[in-house]
């Protein structure tokens, strides 16, 4: 007799292009790798299998810290919120099929292809949903708003060391991040040092693992 | 209008969740080759992947696959869809069908009552326990039969959907504008009207596919490290 297999959580991480996402991943992963998490990776992207190969060569065949099969690419028809909130088809049949084959993972991890300021993900896909944005257009987001940027549970604001040279005030963003997000949580970051990673990372297993031990300790490595 | 013919509309629009904005039928590769150019190009395209692919064989499983449901046999659905999957030569192809037919198949189970949906639930125990595979013509004839869509009009739906989800694509590739592809799904009303009447009287038996240049160029697409679609 057939049992269906264990949900595994879920965080989906969405933001424009050229944001930071797959940046942020590459940084995470290991983090929790280290505190023994086993991840899988779903990377959605818009026109190229770019992301999930770059992925593949830092975060499997250079650093062993994951195996290859377990970053998958997901072309999207050019319809990257599609994809990920309006017909999440393709991510759950993916996502299906991870379950079944590993459930003993802690976490699968959803990047979707970049996007607008009103990507969200189906609370059917993602039980978690970080939204980044970055400091090169400068300051006047987070105040613009958009449902990504006000609806997701954390707000990254990533590449903070170039707020200087694009005339961004990081103070103005941390004022308006408080505003328009009624005090739900956001993090200043630069993905290229690691800089406020680990506090991404802190997030994730308090408030989608909830501080859960690993299901088992790594086993590729 | 009645039930039936709702719920055909349902299935039929390109918001109902399958998954099929996601691909594009073989046509991104065609385009990207230079052999499909203009909306004189798209609709050949889509009228050789009807007579040669769709009607053929898709529609002939989903035919036979409605009986089966009809007659409540789940041994004969295991075997009509065990034997379509195992011709699809492409892998993308075979992926695509058997990740978007069950979840269209979820969301049929998930509008229907535990007593309407019966039969479905059971097909869909077996592709849960990967005793069938899956694929989206048989979990459409499961779905429509569920949903008491005719033979006729379950079959028009797919080459419809199939042509909208081409079209769709088209415009995406910037190839065509929004008038194109209601000109070209006009011109494919008269073929897919006769070429459906057909399908009643074939068997599995009858099953055939022909479409190599297009397998050719869609294995040369999974490889290809620039895309925007699936298939």
């Amino acid at each position: 007799m057939h049992t269906r297999s264990r949900s595994i959580p879920k965080l989906g991480i969405g933001g424009p292009v050229g944001s930071g996402k797959t940046r942020l991943i590459e940084m995470l992963v290991p983090i929790l790798s280290k505190k023994g998490y086993r991840c899988c990776i779903i990377s959605n992207d818009v026109i190229s299998k770019e992301d999930a190969e770059r992925m593949k060569r830092i975060l499997a065949t250079e650093s062993k810290i994951m195996p290859e099969d377990m970053i998958i690419g997901i072309a999207t028809g050019g319809c990257p919120h599609t994809a990920i909130r309006e017909d999440p088809s393709i991510n759950l049949a993916v996502v299906n099929e991870i379950e079944q084959k590993d459930p003993t993972l802690d976490l699968i991890i959803i990047e979707s292809g970049g996007d607008n300021i009103m990507t969200t993900f189906s609370p059917a896909l993602a039980d978690y949903f970080i939204y980044i944005v970055d400091v090169s257009g400068g300051d006047k987001y987070p105040r613009k708003g958009g449902l990504g940027i006000e609806s997701c549970d954390l707000l990254v604001i990533n590449k903070i060391d170039l707020a200087l040279y694009v005339g961004a005030d990081l103070s103005i963003m941390e004022h308006d991040a408080k505003l328009i997000r009624s005090n739900k949580p956001f993090e200043f970051v630069n993905c290229k040092t690691g800089l406020g990673v680990n506090r991404i990372a802190e997030h994730i297993i308090n408030d989608l693992l909830f501080n859960k031990k690993p299901l088992q300790k790594m086993s590729h490595k | 209008m009645n039930t039936n013919e709702f719920h055909l509309m349902q299935l039929a629009d390109s918001f109902f969740p399958s998954g099929m904005f996601g691909m594009s039928g073989g046509l991104e590769s065609f385009v990207k080759h230079g052999k499909i150019k203009t909306e004189r190009d798209i609709l050949q395209f889509i009228q050789q992947q009807i007579r040669f692919q769709l009607a053929p064989c898709d529609c002939i499983v989903l035919n036979e696959a409605m009986n089966a449901a009809q007659d409540d046999d789940i041994a004969r659905i295991v075997d009509i869809d065990n034997r379509f999957f195992s011709m699809k030569l492409i892998k993308e192809i075979r992926n695509a069908s058997i990740r978007s037919g069950p979840q269209m198949m979820n969301c049929v189970i998930y509008m229907t009552s535990n007593k309407e949906n019966k039969f479905t639930r059971k097909y869909q125990g077996k592709i849960e326990s990967k005793q069938s595979a899956g694929t989206y013509p048989v979990c459409l004839g499961v779905s429509a039969n569920c949903l008491h869509i005719s033979k006729q009009s379950a079959v028009r739906m797919m080459l419809y959907s199939y042509s909208v989800s081409v079209i769709g694509a088209a415009l995406r590739l910037g190839i065509i504008q929004h008038l194109n592809g209601q000109w070209i799904l006009t011109q494919l009303e008269d073929d897919i009207s006769t070429l459906i009447k057909d399908i009643p009287r074939k068997s599995l038996n009858d099953m055939w596919q022909l479409t190599p240049f297009t397998d050719i160029l869609q294995m040369d697409h999974e490889h290809d490290d620039s895309r925007m679609f699936i298939t």
